[in-house]
C-alpha cells in the first residue's frame, strides 16, 4: 500500500543492482496518437504511416477477449488471405458455435509495442497471451454486424515454423479504439524496421 | 476412386434455400415464426401432368474443389435477375446446412443444402412469372409440406422440413438469427493491417521492397527484437551466502489437539471475506511496518509535516527497520528531496549512514538517478564522496549501471564533486596550535587517514595518535575509528561514560602522545618536532596538575621552563618580583601557585641561574625540552590516560565519604589522584595488583595483597579502564580489536 514493490525486490537480492527497472506504461497517448483520436482517415497501408517511427513505448488498451481458433494448418490459412474471407471464416465459426457471438464481460489489457502484442489481465498479474511481432501476420478490424455497433479485432498469427496459424478475436469498446489499435500496430511494424541493426 | 475418373464426378448437386425476413423486427424475436420469412422456390411442371406443377428449391451443380460460396452466390445472383429488374439478389453469405441422400436415379449420391440469407423484403412488387423463382411465405409453404406432399419434389420436401427445424433451432441461440442476416463480410471490413514480413503471403508476386527491405529482412529484424536487451543474473547465486528463510507470518491452529470438532457449530465464512483475508497477508505486513516505523514511512512518502513532528518527539534517524533501512534510505530511494533535507538538517542524520546491506544514501540517490538528492548529499560537509558499497562500487558506477531517471545529471554532479576541494578538520596540539587536515572521506575518514594527512615523519608518527577531548573527557581513538562520527555522537558518549552535562562538553580532535608508547621508545626520540610535541603535552599536564611530584622536582621543572621560555638568566631582569602570580602560572602546577608558589620563587630562580650558567647543559631548545621530558619520565603518572571515578571511604560506620578521583593508567601501572587536590593517593605497578570488572561495567575492584590495598572505583568508564589495564600490562596484544560499544585506546 505504501511502499516497496521496488524495494522488496532489491532487498531480497540486495547485493545486486539495488535499482530495479521500472517499466513505463503509456496508457493513452503514443506519439500524438491518443486512444480516442479519430482515425476515420486512417491510412491502412503501414508503409505510409508516418510519425510514430520509433515506438519504444507501449500502448495499452482495454478490450474483451472473444476467443480463438488455434493451430489451423497453414494451407488453410492461405485461403483466408482477403479480409472478407477471414471475416466469413470467423462468422461461420460463430454460427457453428465454435466461437461466441459476444465476448464475456471481463476486460483484458491489450498492449501493443514493437515487441508485439501482449494480452494480460487488467491488473497485469497474469499474462494470458503474447504474440511476438514477427509472428503477427495481420490484424483486421471489422464490425460484428449484430446491430449494437460492436467492433471486433481479428489477429492472425503463425508460429516460428510457419506450419500452423491461429486466429485470435478481441472485442473493442468502440470503433475508434479498434482502429487506434490497428494504427499502433502499424506503427510498431514501422518501428521494428527503424530499430538499429543487431550485430550477429 | 471417383476422383480419378475426372472432373465430372467432382460435380455435386447443390440446393439453395434463399430466405429473407419479411421485416427487420423478426430478426430479434426469440420465438420462431415461419410466417416471418419468405423462401425462394421455383415452380416446375409435374412430370406427365401438364397442368399440375410442383415447387422445388433452386438447384445447381457445383465443382467440389472450387470456391463453393462464390459459385453459389453467383448462381443466386443470376437466378434472381428475372424477378428483380435484372439486378439479382446478392446473398449475404452461404451457410451449408447439411447433406441429403438422393433418391431415384441418383440414388447413392448426396446433395447439399445451402442457405443463402438476403436482405429484408422491400416494398417492390414481386414479379412472379412461370419458370422463374418466386418468394413464398414460409408459413404457407410449411403448412402443406410433408414427406409425401405432391406440391413439392421429394428432396425439396425433406429439405424444407429440415430447414424449418434448423431455423427454429437457430432462434433459440442468442444472436444466431441476427448473425445469419448480418451484412456480408465485405461490407464490414474497416481496417486491415498486415505485417510487411508476410507481404508475400497476400501478394505472391509482389517483390517490392518495404521501406527498402525485403520481407525476409523485415522478418529477421523483427526476430531480433525478440532477443533479450538486458540479462540480469542473480549475483548471489553460488556465492555460498547463507540462505535465510524469513517467515512472514506464522499461524498456529489453536484447535490442534482438541479432538474432532462439532461440525454443526462451524460456520464457513463467505467467499468474499475469505478471499479478502487471503490477499491481506501482505497488507498486514505493510500495516505492521507502518505502525512500527512511522518515521520510515513518513520519509518514504515524503510527508515532511509528519516527519518534522516525529523528529521533534524524539524518533531516532538512525533506527533501522525490519529490512535494515533507516529513514534516509527511504527518502533517497523514493526521491523525497524535502524529506532527505529534513532528516539531514533537523534530524542531523549521518549522510553516510549505511543500511543493513551496506548501501549508502548516496548510492541510492545515484542509483535512482535522483539528481536533486545527489546534489543535496554532495553539498553536505560530512559526505564521503568516495564511499563504496558492498561490491566496492562508487555511487557514480551505480548511477551509470542503472541509468534511471535523471541519471546523466546525477552522474555529472558526481563527477564534478571529485574536483571540489575537501572539507577540512582542525587537529589541535596541546599548545593550542592546529593543523587543518583534508577529510577525503567526509565523516568516514579514519584516524589512520587523518594521521597521514598530518604529514608527520615516520619517526614522529609513532609517538602520537588522535584523541577526542572535551573539558572533562579525553579518549584516545583507534586507527580505524572515524573521529567525525565520534564528534557527531559526543553527547551520547559523554552521557554513557560520565554523569556530566553533555552540553558543556565541546569535543575537539587533538594530536597527543599515544598512551601505549613505551618509555624506552620515547627516550630514544631525537627529532626536534617529536620532542617539541611531547614537551608541549608534558608541560600542559604538569601545569594542570596531572604530574604529582615532590616539591624539589616541581622546582627543577619550573626552572627548566624558565630557561626554555625566557632564555638565559639575567640578574637585572629576573629578580624576586619577576615571578609574580601570572608568570608562576606558566611554570608551576595550578594547584601549587597559590599555596606554595611564592615560597618557591627564590629556589626556582636559584636553580634557573645555575642552569643558565652551567656549561655542561646545552641551551639548544630541543635539548632543553628533552631535559624537561627526562625529568618527567620518572613521575608515576607520566603519559597516563586519565579517567574519572568515585571512591567511597568509610570515615565512620555510619556515613560514607565520597572522594572524586582521577584514575591514571599508563605503561607503568594504575594511579589514583584526588580530583580536587591533585594529590597522588595510590600508585600501583603492574604485577603488584589485581583488578576485576564489576557488574554492568559500573565499577572495578583493585586488590593489592602486598600493599594491603583493597578498594573499589565507581565509574561508568570502568570497562575502558580495565581494558586499558589489560592492554598495557601485556595481557592482550595491542592489535586486539575490541568489539565493545566504545573501544577507545
Amino acid at each position: 500500500m505504501f511502499r516497496k514493490v521496488k524495494k522488496r525486490h532489491s532487498s531480497s537480492s540486495s547485493q545486486s543492482s539495488e535499482i530495479s527497472t521500472k517499466s513505463k506504461s503509456v496508457d493513452s497517448s503514443l506519439g500524438g496518437l491518443s486512444r480516442s483520436s479519430t482515425v476515420a482517415s486512417l491510412d491502412t497501408d503501414s508503409t505510409k504511416s508516418s510519425g510514430n517511427s520509433t515506438l519504444d513505448t507501449c500502448a495499452e488498451f482495454k478490450v474483451k477477449y472473444l476467443g480463438s481458433i488455434e493451430k489451423l494448418p497453414f494451407e488453410m490459412c492461405k485461403t483466408l488471405l482477403e479480409p472478407p474471407d477471414l471475416i466469413s471464416y470467423i462468422d461461420t465459426a460463430q454460427q457453428e458455435g465454435k466461437l461466441p457471438f459476444v465476448a464475456a464481460d471481463e476486460e483484458m489489457s491489450l498492449a501493443v509495442s514493437k515487441y508485439g502484442i501482449r494480452v494480460a489481465s487488467v491488473d497485469q498479474c497474469d499474462v494470458l497471451q503474447r504474440h511476438p511481432l514477427y509472428l503477427v501476420v495481420r490484424m483486421l478490424c471489422y464490425e460484428d454486424g449484430l446491430g449494437a455497433g460492436r467492433n471486433l479485432l481479428a489477429l492472425k498469427t503463425t508460429e516460428p515454423k510457419q506450419e500452423e496459424c491461429s486466429i485470435w478475436v478481441y472485442q473493442c469498446s468502440s470503433a475508434e479504439q479498434a482502429q487506434a489499435i490497428c494504427k499502433v500496430l502499424s506503427a510498431a511494424f514501422d518501428s521494428a524496421l527503424a530499430s538499429p541493426e543487431t550485430k550477429s | 476412386m471417383k476422383q480419378t475418373m475426372g472432373n465430372k464426378d467432382n460435380v455435386e448437386d447443390a440446393f439453395v434455400a434463399v430466405i429473407r425476413p419479411k421485416n427487420i423486427v423478426s430478426l430479434n424475436s426469440k420465438e420462431y415464426k415461419a410466417k416471418a420469412y419468405e423462401i425462394l422456390l421455383i415452380e416446375v411442371p409435374l412430370e406427365g401432368k401438364e397442368k399440375k406443377r410442383k415447387k422445388v428449391l433452386l438447384g445447381t451443380k457445383i465443382q467440389a474443389d472450387s470456391d463453393i460460396s462464390r459459385s453459389i452466390l453467383e448462381y443466386v445472383d443470376e437466378a434472381t435477375k428475372p424477378i428483380s429488374n435484372n439486378q439479382g439478389f446478392i446473398g449475404k453469405r452461404v451457410v451449408h446446412m447439411k447433406k441429403f441422400p438422393l433418391g431415384g436415379e441418383s440414388a447413392g449420391k448426396e446433395a447439399s443444402l445451402f442457405i443463402v440469407p438476403i436482405i429484408v423484403k422491400d416494398n417492390s412488387k414481386p414479379i412472379c412469372r412461370p419458370g422463374t423463382p418466386c418468394f413464398y411465405c414460409l408459413q404457407d409453404i410449411m403448412r402443406v409440406c410433408n414427406e409425401t406432399s405432391t406440391h413439392f419434389s421429394s428432396i425439396t420436401s425433406k429439405m424444407l422440413l429440415a430447414l424449418d427445424k434448423w431455423l427454429a433451432e437457430q432462434h433459440s441461440v442468442p444472436y444466431a438469427i441476427p448473425a445469419l442476416f448480418r451484412p456480408s463480410p465485405a461490407h464490414r471490413v474497416k481496417t486491415d493491417v498486415s505485417n510487411p514480413a508476410y507481404t508475400t503471403e497476400s501478394k505472391p508476386f509482389d517483390m517490392t521492397l518495404h521501406m527498402g527491405y525485403t520481407a525476409l529482412e523485415i522478418k529477421s529484424k523483427m526476430m531480433s527484437l525478440e532477443k533479450a536487451d538486458i540479462c540480469i543474473q542473480n549475483p548471489l547465486y553460488g556465492s555460498d551466502l547463507q540462505y535465510t528463510n524469513r517467515v512472514d507470518k506464522v499461524i498456529i491452529n489453536p484447535y490442534f489437539g482438541l479432538g474432532a470438532p462439532d461440525y454443526s457449530k462451524i460456520q464457513i465464512p463467505k467467499r468474499e471475506k475469505w478471499q479478502h483475508s487471503m490477499s491481506n497477508v501482505t497488507d498486514d505486513k505493510e500495516r505492521q511496518w507502518v505502525d512500527d516505523f512511522p518515521l520510515h514511512r513518513s520519509a518514504c512518502e515524503g510527508d515532511t509535516d509528519l516527519l518534522s513532528k516525529l523528529l521533534d518527539s524524539g524518533f531516532s534517524v538512525k533506527q533501522l527497520d525490519s529490512d535494515h533501512w533507516a529513514p534516509i534510505h527511504y527518502a533517497c530511494w523514493y526521491d523525497k528531496v524535502e524529506a532527505t533535507k529534513l532528516l539531514l538538517e533537523k534530524g542531523n542524520c549521518n549522510p553516510n549512514l549505511l543500511n543493513g546491506q551496506l548501501s549508502s544514501p548516496l548510492h541510492f540517490a545515484a542509483g535512482g538517478g535522483h539528481s536533486e538528492i545527489v546534489q543535496l548529499l554532495l553539498q553536505h560537509p560530512e559526505i564521503d564522496r568516495h564511499i563504496e558499497d558492498q561490491q566496492k562500487r562508487s555511487p557514480l558506477q551505480v548511477c551509470e549501471e542503472n541509468k534511471q531517471n535523471e541519471w546523466e545529471e546525477a552522474a555529472k554532479l558526481l563527477q564534478q564533486a571529485n574536483n571540489k576541494p575537501y572539507e577540512k578538520i582542525r587537529i589541535y596540539r596541546m599548545d593550542g596550535s592546529y593543523r587543518s587536515v583534508e577529510l577525503k572521506h567526509g565523516n568516514n575518514t579514519s584516524v589512520r587517514q587523518i594521521m597521514e594527512g598530518m604529514r608527520l615523519s615516520q619517526e614522529t608518527q609513532q609517538y602520537f595518535t588522535i584523541w577526542i577531548c572535551s573539558e572533562n573527557l579525553n579518549l584516545q581513538l583507534k586507527p580505524y575509528h572515524k573521529p567525525l562520527q565520534h564528534l557527531r555522537i559526543w553527547t551520547e558518549i559523554v552521557t554513557d561514560l560520565t554523569v556530566l552535562d553533555p552540553q558543556r562538553e565541546t569535543p575537539q580532535l587533538f594530536l597527543r602522545r599515544d598512551v601505549r608508547l613505551p618509555l624506552d621508545v620515547e627516550k630514544k626520540a631525537e627529532d626536534p618536532l617529536s620532542i617539541l610535541i611531547l614537551f608541549d603535552e608534558a608541560r600542559h599536564c604538569l601545569l594542570k596538575g596531572f604530574y604529582p611530584s615532590p616539591d624539589s622536582k616541581l622546582i627543577t621543572l619550573a626552572s627548566l621552563l624558565l630557561q626554555i621560555i625566557y632564555g638565559n638568566f639575567e640578574s637585572k631582569k629576573h629578580k624576586q618580583g619577576f615571578l609574580n602570580e601570572e608568570n608562576l602560572k606558566s611554570i608551576v602546577p595550578i594547584s601549587k601557585v597559590k599555596s606554595k608558589g611564592h615560597h618557591w620563587t627564590s629556589r626556582i630562580l636559584h636553580e634557573y641561574k645555575n642552569l643558565s650558567t652551567s656549561e655542561g647543559v646545552s641551551k639548544e631548545m630541543h635539548h632543553l625540552q628533552h631535559l624537561f621530558l627526562q625529568n618527567c619520565w620518572d613521575i608515576p603518572t607520566y603519559g597516563a590516560a586519565f579517567f574519572t571515578g568515585q571512591v567511597f571511604t568509610k570515615a565512620s560506620s555510619s556515613n560514607h565519604k565520597v572522594i572524586h578521583v582521577y584514575v591514571g593508567v599508563n605503561t607503568k601501572g594504575l594511579h589514583l589522584m584526588n580530583k580536587e587536590t591533585k594529590m597522588l593517593l595510590i600508585s600501583l605497578k603492574y604485577g603488584s595488583f589485581m583488578w576485576q570488572l564489576g557488574q554492568a561495567d559500573q565499577y572495578f575492584h583493585i586488590h593489592s595483597p602486598e600493599n594491603k590495598i583493597n578498594f573499589i572505583v565507581h565509574t561508568k568508564q570502568a570497562g575502558l579502564i580495565v581494558k586499558l589495564l589489560m592492554k598495557l600490562c601485556g595481557q592482550i596484544t595491542p592489535n586486539d580489536r575490541n568489539v565493545d560499544k566504545y573501544a577507545y585506546v
